[in-house]
């Protein structure tokens, strides 16, 4: 049985916020409150069911709340604790391991093992599922309209040779015929730079740019097929469901703390959209290396197509985890690795 | 009796420690507040508090949220009381699922109809005043301080007003207008604000706003200037061509000049924001006052944030510990007599708006105040 400690305490009857020093006797059944001679009032007994104690919370002042609104405030936390304690109501606290320095530590590797996990399998496995849970119809009713912002925003209509056009187009008919239940149409367009991409709904663009970087059609069917790729495994859906769980998650975890750090604390979300997104760079590469043996091509051409997108470029070490794509010589060695 | 047995059995007197009501009576008094929460208390706290959150999948955060929250308050020191921090944190659950499904269906529709979408956006920005209203509300009533809480009884017919008329005056100044709004805003949620029946008034007026923003508008000028006229010259030069070695140095002298100036504005209106907006709130015959400094403000941003990267973010709760220390120590409360008040019957309750609008306030709608 443990010893019932008295200590020195606030009391405030819940009618107003005038303090009174007491003392607090507690017993086995009871709290007994006795007030200084000045208030001449009498002791008050409070009984043990009518009595709820706070959390430990650090050093902080702890609350103990008594029957109707009044309250006993108190510094002494180890004389409460030891009242807990003889009373048997403490339970599991959160204290306990808030004030384990040896635990905390053990706790930040478990984090950042945890969350390398969740972000790095668990998200981009629940997001998957989730993108093709859709039905087909709404998959590629994704990004409708995208192309007529993007028209009015970023680009001109293209300047190419009708000729080489359709010797494109044709290309492209021939290898959409293996994926008849994507709507895959292609279009170019005048960017200014060098560049393709896919719409959720089947669209897929190339810039004049890169045609005309391109002196082999070879070169750039290896850049549709990657294209092709993100079509097939829904990435922008992937993607959106992505960068917004893990932004809500960061809020969840991070919060309030960011005002005190400013912009460090977006400096997560970055490198985790990066992640997310050269992840389905990944994804698309593999599909293309896949599809082109299949097909026959060659996939050298795509290797030879992404080093004359890449011509010019210089990849620094830290800008690969802020980058939407992984390192060009990686996905290079891939396709050489295939080659050979 | 009562002072010999307590000495006679344990060795404690009353009155040895805690609030002791100082019996100064009558006349003024400059009450410092004060912050006694450390570093690797609170890293001990937040790092529970983030290792439940990711355990739980994000469920732990409402009692991470109460748990953080209460630390800070009740760290913060008056008179020898500190503040608490009462929101159930069940009820702070429910509001962040609330929130989290509305996002869920408007991310779906998005998808499936872009008018429906469009709809939810248009619902979401026309509530944001009731949504204010009820979450300042919410976390007022549930602060306490002595054991009394406060409370807030802005109207939220009133808040539709504001947003309307400072909406309209910010559209047609092209921004100018902003610090009318704030100055609008700031009133009302202060003003608004209860300690027990004790009211909360707020006197600054909207010409102190606009001195702020005019003061941190001519610090970041100078390099905006020089930023904007060096990036013109070069590209009038350009035109297919490689900058010049003139160009380029330019550049290195205006950027500098330019990140300068914008720390420099941001920690002034930080400071002098805040000064200007604490100093006028009034409690009853009380009233606050705030003497925070440019410089130190502005270190304290920097010093953080660099911490904050190199450290991977193991240094957040230190740099939120010195932040909130360094605030509050340069914050008092000018008492005129003691901090006597009742508690407020009539709208202790929960307001005249009931459970469901009670569940709406409990998540967290900040405005930065």
């Amino acid at each position: 049985m443990a010893e019932h400690v008295e200590f020195v305490a606030t009391f405030y009857d819940g009618e107003t916020s005038r303090p009174s020093p007491v003392v607090v006797k507690p017993e086995a059944e009871r709290l007994t409150i006795r007030f200084s001679a000045e208030e001449r009032r009498a002791p008050r007994h409070v009984a043990r069911s009518e009595v709820r104690i706070d959390a430990r919370l650090g050093n902080t002042p702890r609350a103990i709340h008594l029957d109707g609104d009044a309250l006993l405030e108190t510094e002494n936390n180890a004389a409460v604790d030891a009242l807990e304690k003889a009373w048997g109501t403490g339970g599991l606290q959160p204290y306990r391991f808030e004030s384990n320095l040896r635990l905390a530590l053990g706790a930040v590797v478990l984090i950042v093992a945890l969350g390398a996990v969740l972000f790095r399998w668990g998200l981009p496995f629940v997001a998957r599922q989730a993108a093709f849970a859709m039905s087909d119809d709404l998959a590629h009713q994704l990004g409708a309209g995208t192309l007529d912002s993007l028209d009015r925003i970023v680009f001109r209509p293209t300047r190419l040779p009708t000729e080489r056009q359709n010797e494109i187009r044709k290309g492209f008919a021939e290898m959409a015929k293996s994926y008849p239940k994507l709507p895959l149409r292609l279009e170019f367009r005048q960017a200014g730079a060098p560049n393709a991409f896919a719409l959720p709904n089947g669209i897929v663009i190339v810039t004049d740019e890169l045609v005309e970087r391109m002196p082999s059609n070879r070169e750039i069917f290896a850049v549709l097929a990657h294209e092709i790729g993100h079509v097939e495994h829904r990435h922008t859906a992937r993607m959106a469901l992505e960068s917004s769980i893990a932004a809500l998650f960061m809020m969840a975890v991070i919060g309030d703390a960011s005002q005190a750090a400013g912009l460090a604390g977006a400096l997560p979300a970055i490198y985790a959209n990066a992640t997310f997104s050269q992840n389905h760079e990944t994804e698309a590469d593999e599909f293309a290396l896949e599809f082109m043996t299949r097909a026959r091509m060659d996939p050298e051409d795509f290797a030879r197509a992404l080093e004359r997108l890449s011509e010019g470029e210089s990849e620094h070490g830290i800008a690969r985890y802020a980058s939407s794509h992984p390192p060009t010589k990686e996905r290079i060695a891939r396709f050489r690795a295939a080659h050979h | 009796m009562f002072a010999e047995e307590a000495a006679g059995a344990s060795g404690v007197t009353v009155g040895a420690g805690g609030p002791t009501g100082s019996g100064a009576g009558g006349g003024s008094r400059e009450l410092p507040f004060q912050f006694t929460g450390n570093a690797s208390e609170y890293f001990g706290i937040w790092i529970v508090n983030v290792l439940l959150t990711v355990l739980t999948l994000g469920i732990y955060s409402a009692w991470a949220k109460v748990r953080t929250k209460n630390y800070f308050y009740r760290n913060t020191r008056l008179d020898g009381s500190t503040f608490v921090y009462l929101a159930d944190p069940l009820k702070i659950l429910k509001g962040r699922m609330l929130v989290l499904a509305f996002f869920g269906v408007s991310f779906l529709t998005q998808f499936i109809s872009p008018i429906l979408n469009l709809a939810l956006v248009l619902v979401l920005v026309l509530s944001t005043p009731a949504l204010l209203v009820l979450s300042t509300a919410f976390n007022a009533r549930n602060t306490a301080y002595r054991n009394l809480r406060f409370g807030f009884r802005g109207e939220i017919s009133s808040a539709y007003w504001i947003f309307l008329k400072g909406g309209l005056v910010y559209l047609f100044t092209l921004g100018i207008g902003f610090p009318y709004f704030q100055q609008r805003l700031t009133r009302f949620i202060l003003g608004g604000h209860r300690y027990g029946t004790t009211p909360f008034s707020f006197q600054a007026r909207v010409g102190q706003f606009y001195r702020c923003y005019l003061i941190a508008g001519l610090f970041a000028a100078p390099g905006l200037i020089f930023f904007i006229a060096s990036m013109s010259s070069m590209a009038k030069g350009l035109g297919g061509r490689p900058p010049s070695a003139e160009n380029l140095a330019g550049l290195f002298v205006a950027l500098p000049l330019f990140y300068a100036g914008i720390l420099l504005a941001t920690g002034y209106l930080q400071a002098q924001l805040a000064n200007l907006v604490l100093s006028h709130v009034s409690i009853g015959p009380h009233r606050l006052n705030a003497k925070l400094e440019v410089w130190p403000v502005i270190w304290l941003l920097f010093s953080n944030a660099i911490a904050v990267v190199v450290s991977l973010g193991l240094l957040m709760p230190w740099a939120k510990v010195r932040f909130t220390r360094y605030r509050l120590s340069r914050l008092t409360l000018v008492a005129q007599g003691e901090l006597d008040a009742q508690v407020d019957r009539e709208f202790s309750e929960r307001g005249a708006l009931g459970d469901a609008a009670d569940d709406l306030g409990a998540f967290d709608f900040d405005l930065g105040f």
